[in-house]
């Protein structure tokens, strides 16, 4: 101990506190996150279009999830909880003033193709989100890619389940009318 | 305008995610052809599963350990802000309310105070009588002069107290 510096000393307590200052200890976290941080990841990836803001959303994600102190009925509730956290620092970025970023920098990494056609549909599927509103691409990997019901995302996005029949049939018409017309003319 | 909607929707969703598109019963397969809402809904889980499916294999995310100790040490660091702010809170209104009672004492004490500046002042005319008349094109400024020079003796003081750690 006598080794140790203040910092060393200050990193011992704040890990002594952690389990007094977040909702969940440390084993009930690793098993939560084992859970969701795929998921959330390749959320938080598809809904910015940048894989290094993923990284830090998910991080700042996580710290505000276990620094609430709401009561979660079920792990379905927490995870919920999560992904609204998650939507709603999405949501805070794009009303961000924006830094015109050079495209290609900070994308999720790029899989070496293994057919040109593949790699030319993902790139055409993500130039097609990135057309589309935060709420929109929240909506469609929540209910395609992930296959959510309704009510859970309703939840997880602070929705009316009867309203969320509209928002999606909309998404959708839109999301197939860029992919068919990439220019954005054309059906919305 | 009805928002169109199909009750087989979630069937469709979640046999093309277990399955893929290839992998529809021919009696759903038939359905999606003729549905509107399910056909779209094919060709989307198809795109966005597969984009999923390729993002989560080049996926290398942070241990979940490296986020319960980012976010230990985090939660320390603004917990030792948050009760560090009133003592800081605490010393400026300490500090306002010395210097008030020192210039209420000052006022108050100003004409014994002055007079022994005046007596100062006169003598190196007692035992310098060429500095005399310095001495007098001084004295206006003397209260001045002598309260700069206080400032400039107590502030490295002040400081020093200031942001020592103590």
């Amino acid at each position: 101990m006598a080794d140790m510096t203040l910092t060393d000393v200050e990193r011992l307590v704040a890990f002594e506190q952690a389990d007094r200052t977040f909702q969940m200890d440390e084993e009930a976290f690793r098993a939560f996150y084992e859970l969701t941080a795929r998921p959330l990841w390749t959320y938080l990836a598809r809904t910015t279009g940048d894989g290094r803001l993923a990284d830090d959303l998910l991080q700042e994600s996580y710290y505000r999830l276990l620094r609430v102190r709401t009561a979660f009925e079920s792990e379905e509730h927490r995870r919920h909880y999560l992904f609204r956290i998650a939507t709603n620092l999405v949501r805070d970025h794009h009303r961000r003033p924006r830094v015109e970023r050079v495209e290609g920098e900070g994308d999720y990494p790029a899989a070496d193709a293994r057919t040109a056609e593949r790699a030319t549909a993902r790139i055409d599927l993500a130039r097609a989100m990135e057309q589309l509103k935060p709420r929109e691409r929240s909506l469609l990997w929540l209910a395609y890619a992930q296959g959510w019901s309704h009510e859970e995302i309703a939840a997880s996005l602070g929705l009316k389940t009867a309203s969320l029949k509209c928002l999606l049939h909309r998404a959708r018409r839109r999301l197939l009318g860029v992919l068919g017309n990439p220019r954005g003319e054309g059906r919305s | 305008m009805k928002t169109p909607d199909c009750a087989r929707e979630r069937e469709v969703v979640r046999a093309v995610m277990s399955r893929g598109s290839d992998g529809l019963s021919d009696e759903l397969r038939s359905h999606a052809d003729s549905c509107d809402v399910c056909r779209d809904v094919v060709s989307l889980v198809t795109a966005l599963r597969s984009a999923r499916d390729e993002t989560l294999g080049e996926l290398r995310l942070p241990a979940a350990g490296q986020i319960w100790w980012r976010s230990a040490l985090r939660a320390h660091a603004e917990a030792t802000e948050t009760a560090r702010r009133p003592m800081v809170w605490l010393q400026g209104i300490a500090a306002a309310s010395g210097a008030g009672v020192i210039a209420a004492i000052l006022t108050l004490a100003w004409p014994s105070i002055y007079d022994v500046f005046v007596a100062v002042a006169a003598l190196p005319a007692t035992f310098a009588p060429e500095v005399s008349p310095l001495m007098e094109a001084l004295r206006p400024v003397l209260p001045l002069a002598l309260a700069v020079v206080a400032c400039l003796v107590l502030t490295p003081i002040v400081v020093y107290l200031a942001l020592s750690d103590e």
